[in-house]
């Protein structure tokens, strides 16, 4: 009985753990598009 | 554009509302509908969403197999990358298959793990595209490594047809034939409920697939194009 429950329970916390590293990867795109704000902010500076 | 945009995100929320219901009716339809196995008792029933995810494996490295000829003859990126995302899925559901397998041999068989023909296979097949990645990772060019990987994708796909027929050639005496043979050797075969479920449980894994896949590939099109962009800004700092 616990095999049967801990092979669903492996497969969704699994399924969810994928979930929340693209996630992750999302959030790491927020903040190289704020390090690309200043750069271009840095550029209009210079210009 | 805007009229395109709303399409998609409808056709997603639809999706996404379509794979909800899917999974619970399969939970439904696992938990209580369909028949306790005489021999195995509940245990059996881990074995609708171990084949499920096998499914879903194979179905990820045959894109992966597909779109590698694919970025083969036109070198478009995006193709490649669909590829990449296609092969992390591919991935993790291989690992689901080997960790919920391991939990079906260990209250069938009695054993955590055995080298036998299924399991052995399915273990190189993991370290197949454990190794694409790291191929893919280890090659700076992003020109390089696309080719690079897609070659190996077509190459390392011959696995997945043997991990399907071992059970066949080597004869495993583990694993039951379910498909094909399965009722006339007498070692497999399903009865109508539980194969309705194994169905079922298969045609809400592809909409979990292809959910999957289109959520990793967006996140991968956004890495590509935020270092381009960067990369181009660092040049003219």
């Amino acid at each position: 009985m616990i095999y049967f429950y801990a092979t669903y329970s492996v497969i969704f916390i699994f399924i969810f753990l994928y979930l929340i590293l693209i996630n992750k990867r999302y959030k790491k795109q927020q903040k190289d598009f704020e390090s690309i704000k200043e750069m271009i902010q840095e550029l209009q500076g210079r210009s | 554009m805007i009229k395109k945009n709303k399409h998609k995100t409808i056709l997603i929320n639809v999706a996404g509302l379509l794979l909800i219901s899917g999974m619970l009716t399969a939970i439904y339809l696992i938990f209580i509908w369909a028949p306790v196995d005489r021999r195995l008792g509940i245990v059996q029933k881990i074995f609708y969403f171990h084949v499920a995810s096998a499914w879903t494996a194979f179905l990820a490295y045959f894109i992966v197999f597909v779109l590698g000829i694919i970025y083969l003859i036109n070198r478009n990126f995006k193709i490649d990358l669909l590829a990449s995302a296609s092969a992390e899925i591919g991935i993790l559901f291989t690992t689901l298959v080997l960790i919920t397998g391991s939990l079906w041999g260990r209250s069938s068989w009695n054993v955590w793990w055995t080298w036998e023909p299924r399991l052995t296979t399915t273990l190189i097949l993991w370290f197949i595209y454990i190794a694409y990645f790291l191929i893919r990772d280890s090659i700076e060019d992003p020109e390089k490594a696309a080719r690079l990987s897609s070659v190996y994708g077509i190459i390392g796909f011959i696995d997945v047809p043997i991990v399907f027929m071992s059970i066949r050639w080597w004869r495993s005496r583990l694993h039951p034939v379910v498909f094909g043979k399965g009722l006339e050797r007498n070692r497999g075969g399903l009865e109508p409920e539980m194969l309705f479920t194994l169905l079922f449980s298969i045609s809400v894994f592809t909409i979990l697939f292809m959910f999957l896949l289109y959520t990793s590939y967006k996140q991968k099109r956004l890495t590509a194009e935020v270092n381009s962009i960067k990369e181009n800004l660092r040049d003219q700092l």
